[in-house]
């Protein structure tokens, strides 16, 4: 008995001291303001009457619901792609190379699209000038498309991971069912839309999810490629916290934040757990 | 005539299908090269000599690519030129990477073997309470309680530390860790274990001896899998280190001088801190994507 606590005893104290004590002390130090008097749940109330918070919420939903669209969606492409009968040697020397930038640190990848989004720096302005297309190449300086700018950074940089996962799972669907559905008639869009599809389908939504709750947090990105710039037009609600806790020493309103970070992805993945029993 | 024409029909089938096959081939190339393309374009940009890293229009390979970068970054700047301080600061924030990243990938190991027998072996009380609080544990984005962190480090004075930076990374793996090495010792048969103790083995001679070995593609893959995230991990180094402690990931996002950023170091502080994390990635690849899809898809 005494011996198998010895053995999870390491890992016990570091889950209590890693996380338990820190969600609970986060909780309490949203009641409290900036000079340590407790104000209820005034934190919250000051969160929702700002427009630079309301407007990181709705950027952070942006961010995440189009990285995770696109990661699914192009992963999955990809994976079909790379499951057609293929030279072996071909497809895993592919495979291998297509799985770079999920190795590549978030930092350098920031780094990478910082330079090709540079119109100085950038070889994409002149490829695109060499097929007649002539655009103002400024997107992280554009309140507009910096946001896209930052988010097609992020597609690029977990697409592989996705695609890797959903063509495991490609792999694993017997090619009976193909063969059965070729007989009785499918063609190949009818064969991915009742063969492929209805297989995939708990994989999709845990990825989906698994995505939903990696981009939410996500900061390397966001902050080495924009600070959150310009105008505040990339920030999200990661960089958000961060401001408060570290640049405005609000340790009880970030606290607050983060709080509302945790609940809204509590929510939103309880939403898709649902969606994945109900349906099964 | 018949068969002739017969022939010419075989002739032409084989021809279309080995034009769709060239077709077929020659676009995976394509995609490959163009989901690449933005690593290389850094990888150029790194080796280009200064006025050829704005020239217009630029071009795919420079007329003279230099190392001068390299050189500068790892040996020092040469007399005379004047550098980004982070110039300076580079060798040894690679030091404190390779430190921090090995250390807690041993941590991790160690802790998260033995805590990970025990849950599977031993009659631990409250087993399942343990595996639900880590599952928990490992949903819990490091942003929501870094404050909380950010004050324990700053009480026990171990802020701009390594051991800090060890202390903390190893307890964000530990969960991911004890989770996936869980699932590997569930498939070693149970006898294996019995007959070694029958031979005498102790309970930790019996997980060092046969338990470790046998799940020898669960433990690469999780060693892999937390060195590969501790030298990436960056939003816990910019807040925990101010300068000593500094790791590469800070340092790479620190090439600014009084005229702007020097994008030429930058680029090259990138290729030099991917190539840890390149290798390891492709030659542990089947290991890491076994771990990650027994960790991801069962989990």
């Amino acid at each position: 008995m005494s011996g198998g606590y010895a053995f999870v005893l390491p890992g016990v104290l570091y889950l209590g001291i890693m996380s338990l004590y820190p969600m609970l002390y986060v909780f309490q130090l949203s009641l409290y303001d900036k000079q340590d008097e407790f104000i209820g749940i005034g934190n919250f109330i000051k969160a929702f009457n700002d427009p630079l918070f309301l407007l990181s919420v709705k950027q952070s939903f942006i961010f995440v619901v189009l990285s995770a669209v696109c990661h699914v969606c192009l992963g999955l492409l990809i994976a079909v792609l790379l499951n057609q009968p293929m030279n072996r040697l071909f497809r895993n020397t592919m495979r291998s190379l297509i799985m770079m930038p999920w190795a590549i640190t978030p930092v350098v990848v920031a780094v990478i699209w910082r330079l090709l989004y540079n119109p100085h720096l950038s070889i994409i302005p002149s490829v695109l000038e060499s097929l007649g297309l002539n655009i103002q190449w400024m997107l992280l300086a554009s309140p507009t498309l910096a946001l896209p700018a930052v988010t097609v950074a992020n597609i690029w940089f977990s697409l592989p991971f996705y695609m890797l996962m959903l063509l495991a799972s490609l792999q694993a669907i017997p090619g009976e069912l193909y063969e059965a559905a070729g007989i009785d008639g499918a063609n190949i869009f009818q064969r991915f839309r009742f063969v492929t599809i209805p297989h995939l389908r708990n994989i999709l939504i845990t990825l989906f999810l698994f995505d939903f709750i990696g981009a939410f947090v996500f900061f390397d990105l966001i902050w080495v490629m924009t600070k959150g710039g310009p105008a505040n037009r990339t920030e999200v609600m990661a960089t958000y916290a961060y401001r408060q806790a570290f640049e405005r020493f609000d340790f009880g309103y970030s606290a607050a934040v983060a709080v509302l970070m945790f609940l809204i992805m509590l929510v939103c993945s309880l939403g898709l757990l649902l969606l994945m029993r109900r349906e099964e | 005539m018949d068969c002739r024409g017969r022939w010419s029909n075989v002739q032409r089938y084989k021809l279309q299908r080995g034009l769709n096959s060239i077709l077929f081939y020659g676009f995976v190339l394509m995609l490959v090269f163009a989901v690449l393309a933005p690593f290389v374009w850094m990888v150029i940009s790194s080796i280009s000599p200064q006025v050829e890293l704005t020239k217009r229009p630029p071009h795919w390979f420079p007329e003279e690519p230099t190392l001068h970068r390299f050189r500068a970054l790892i040996f020092g700047a040469g007399q005379g030129q004047s550098m980004p301080v982070a110039t300076e600061r580079f060798v040894s924030a690679l030091v404190n990477s390779l430190l921090v990243s090995s250390t807690t990938t041993l941590v991790c190991i160690v802790a998260g073997s033995s805590a990970a027998y025990a849950l599977v072996r031993l009659p631990v009380p409250g087993k399942q309470h343990f595996l639900v609080g880590m599952l928990g544990a490992q949903m819990l984005p490091i942003i929501v309680i870094i404050i909380p962190l950010y004050l324990l480090m700053q009480a026990a004075q171990l802020l701009d530390t390594r051991q800090g930076l060890i202390v903390l990374y190893s307890g964000f793996m530990l969960p991911t860790v004890i989770w996936i090495m869980h699932s590997y010792f569930q498939t070693i048969p149970m006898e294996l274990e019995e007959a070694a103790m029958i031979d005498g083995c102790s309970r930790v001679g019996t997980l060092v001896r046969i338990v470790m070995p046998l799940s020898g593609p669960g433990v690469v893959a999780v060693a892999a899998f937390t060195f590969l995230s501790s030298w990436n991990e960056f939003f816990i180094a910019l807040i925990l280190t101010a300068s000593q402690a500094k790791t590469i990931t800070v340092i790479v996002t620190e090439f600014a001088t009084q005229f702007g950023i020097d994008y030429g170091l930058m680029t090259t502080g990138g290729v030099i801190g991917s190539i840890p994390p390149l290798i390891l990635a492709l030659l542990l690849q089947r290991y890491i994507v076994q771990g990650l899809t027994a960790g991801a898809i069962k989990g």
